[in-house]
């Protein structure tokens, strides 16, 4: 569902992403997780469309990014490490705006879902850091679609909320859908991903599920 | 709301001040004042498509809800009439502005309406093209016609990336045109020829023609973010291997005070690799600036001030926006004692180049007399200088325009 094939990206003299190839399926959640400068950001730009790799190709649901942007917006998810939300609006007609250019979903179920109900019809930009990323998850969540990516998007959420978007994900990868999510928080692996990817100067060093890990497994692989 | 205003209201302050320069023709007979109006809709309908084009960009392209916006499918039909609609109110003060610089042409209520049809038409121009080649240059470029041009300018970036670059470019040339040639019709028209007022339209229709562009498919819309995540990249890495080496003007430091050298080398490098399309504008004022000091005319002199004035007046804003890039702690944590000084400083050392441009032209063709002129502007840049290393832009473009308005009718 979620496919970088053989990728390479370079910038000037510095290869970024060597050869990376990553498959998360339908079902599946997968945690990213990599040191500063593993390539991450940049393996996450190319996922959402932001850029475009130098070599290998790039799929969301079977769709090239490449070639069809538009048709994988439509199915993709995308929480981006920065809360990308509009100041202005409340959260509920930032979500209903989402709505609108999505074709469906459910606003007081996706403001429901993230705890922002009491708070719908505030200005963004009153709204915690926290609160903004709440809006910033419910605004990728509300169409349902496929894949799911999340850039360190748990971070800055208070742990119940952190909990109940996690019960969310899997929920969902239940549901069928593929979920990839980057993190620096290993202790919270276990409860947000069934397998691991690391990343280590733009390739991927250890792919392997979480369970077969365990705790010592995960630390190693990740140190 | 009310900031919207200030354009127009700072214009209008400086119209009794631009009487004897700018409007003097309004003193002339019926025939002097037509030529006149008609100089004024052409400078005025030019700089209104210029700005207007080049915003556009900014806009659009470059808009704060990008980051939103990019995250979700694009409905080509409802994204492009949003953001023409949103880009029409942003820009809305410009056309205010604009029309208020048409106020003397009262005394011909004919001259004036055509005026304000035509300023208005700049306007358009300037937004509806800007807009339009902006967002369908990732699509123009794989048309034949202009992928073998865009080969032969792209130099190494990928054809698309190299069609977002040349674009802004592109639009300001093509908004320009038609006002220009809207003007030369105009012209026409009030010299009688019933014809030439139907020139009033053209720069409508382009403008029209301009946003009929930025209709392109989806994808092409949806791919922009990518082309310009390639672009920031590229520059990145520049600017990466740059960090290590001195920047333009970098050598003045040594010789300033000590007090203020650390804060002078910050605003100088920071000038310089955040806003380094404006603080490189100058070399381009110093070429407008050379261009108006160079005549053998005595009576054209006055000119050089009041060209070169308003580049240094608009070059002033760096202030407001270098502060701009000051992050909240370092306000908090540091002493700011120095810190507007240095500014200042940066200011006055950057705007030379357009100093020096003008006054060498002058004195070129009219010898000795040129550094009157050169003094003139030199107190103006370090007013400038001054408010805008102090105000913020919604105060200081008022203020400086007022300054450059009285520094040419002085």
């Amino acid at each position: 569902m979620i496919v970088a094939e053989g990728v390479v990206k370079r910038f000037g003299r510095t290869t970024a992403l060597g050869g990376v190839s990553l498959h998360v399926r339908a079902g599946e959640r997968v945690a990213l997780l990599g040191h500063n400068g593993a390539g991450k950001s940049t393996l996450m730009k190319l996922l959402t469309g932001q850029m475009l790799p130098g070599e290998g190709s790039v799929r969301i649901a079977g769709i090239d990014v490449a070639v069809s942007p538009n048709a994988a917006r439509e199915r993709l998810g995308f929480v981006p490490e920065e809360p990308a939300v509009w100041d202005y609006l409340t959260a509920r007609e930032m979500l209903e705006f989402v709505v609108g250019v999505r074709g469906r979903g459910d606003v007081d179920a996706a403001l429901e879902l993230t705890g922002l109900g009491a708070d719908a019809d505030r200005l963004v930009r009153e709204y915690s850091q926290g609160m903004r990323r709440k809006v910033a998850i419910a605004a990728a969540l509300i169409a349902d679609p496929p894949a799911l990516i999340f850039d360190e998007a748990l971070n800055g959420l208070d742990p119940p909320s952190a909990l109940r978007v996690a019960e969310e994900l899997q929920r969902r990868a239940a549901a069928g859908a593929a979920v990839l999510l980057s993190t620096h928080v290993i202790d919270l692996v276990p409860r947000v991903a069934d397998r691991v990817v690391v990343l280590r100067a733009g390739r991927v060093e250890a792919d392997a599920p979480v369970a077969e890990l365990g705790p010592e497994g995960l630390a190693r692989v990740f140190g | 709301m009310i900031w919207g205003l200030t354009p127009a209201i700072a214009v209008l302050g400086a119209l009794p001040l631009l009487s004897n320069s700018v409007y003097s023709f309004t003193n002339l007979d019926e025939v002097g004042r037509r030529v006149g109006a008609v100089g004024l809709l052409d400078r005025v309908g030019v700089l209104m498509a210029a700005v207007l084009a080049l915003r556009a960009y900014d806009l659009v392209v470059r808009g704060p809800d990008r980051g939103v916006v990019d995250l979700h499918p694009v409905r080509p039909g409802l994204y492009v009439a949003a953001r023409l609609r949103r880009a029409a109110l942003g820009a809305w003060p410009s056309l205010l502005a604009g029309l208020a610089a048409l106020v003397p042409l009262r005394f011909d209520l004919q001259v004036l309406g055509l005026g304000a049809l035509f300023v208005g038409g700049a306007w358009a121009a300037g937004l509806g093209v800007g807009i339009g080649v902006n967002l369908a240059a990732p699509a123009l470029a794989t048309r034949p016609g202009v992928s073998g041009l865009l080969d032969a300018v792209r130099g190494v970036n990928p054809r698309a990336q190299a069609a977002l670059i040349w674009a802004p470019a592109v639009a300001l040339a093509g908004a320009g045109l038609a006002v220009m040639g809207g003007g030369e019709a105009l012209a026409v028209g009030l010299r009688g020829e019933t014809w030439g007022y139907a020139g009033v339209l053209l720069p409508w229709i382009v403008g029209a023609a301009g946003a009929r562009l930025a209709f392109v498919d989806g994808d092409t819309l949806a791919r922009i973010p990518a082309v310009l995540g390639e672009v920031d990249a590229s520059y990145a890495a520049v600017e990466a291997a740059e960090e290590g080496r001195a920047v333009y003007l970098e050598w003045i430091v040594p010789w300033a005070p000590p007090g203020l050298r650390a804060e002078l080398l910050r605003v100088l490098r920071a000038g310089w690799r955040a806003e380094r399309g404006w603080v490189g504008a100058t070399f381009l004022g110093a070429l407008v600036a050379a261009a108006a000091g160079w005549t053998d005319d005595p009576a054209l002199a006055p000119r050089l001030v009041t060209v070169a004035g308003l580049s240094l007046a608009a070059f002033g804003l760096v202030g407001p926006r270098l502060r701009g890039h000051d992050p909240v702690w370092l306000t908090l944590s540091l002493p700011a004692r120095g810190r507007a000084t240095a500014v200042a400083v940066a200011i006055v050392a950057w705007g030379q180049v357009v100093v020096i441009g003008g006054v060498a032209a002058l004195a070129v063709r009219q010898g000795v007399v040129a550094f009157a002129s050169g003094a003139r502007l030199e107190a103006l840049l370090l007013l400038f200088a001054a408010l805008g290393s102090r105000l913020p832009a919604a105060a200081y473009v008022p203020l400086a325009l007022v300054l450059w308005a009285l520094g040419g009718w002085a």
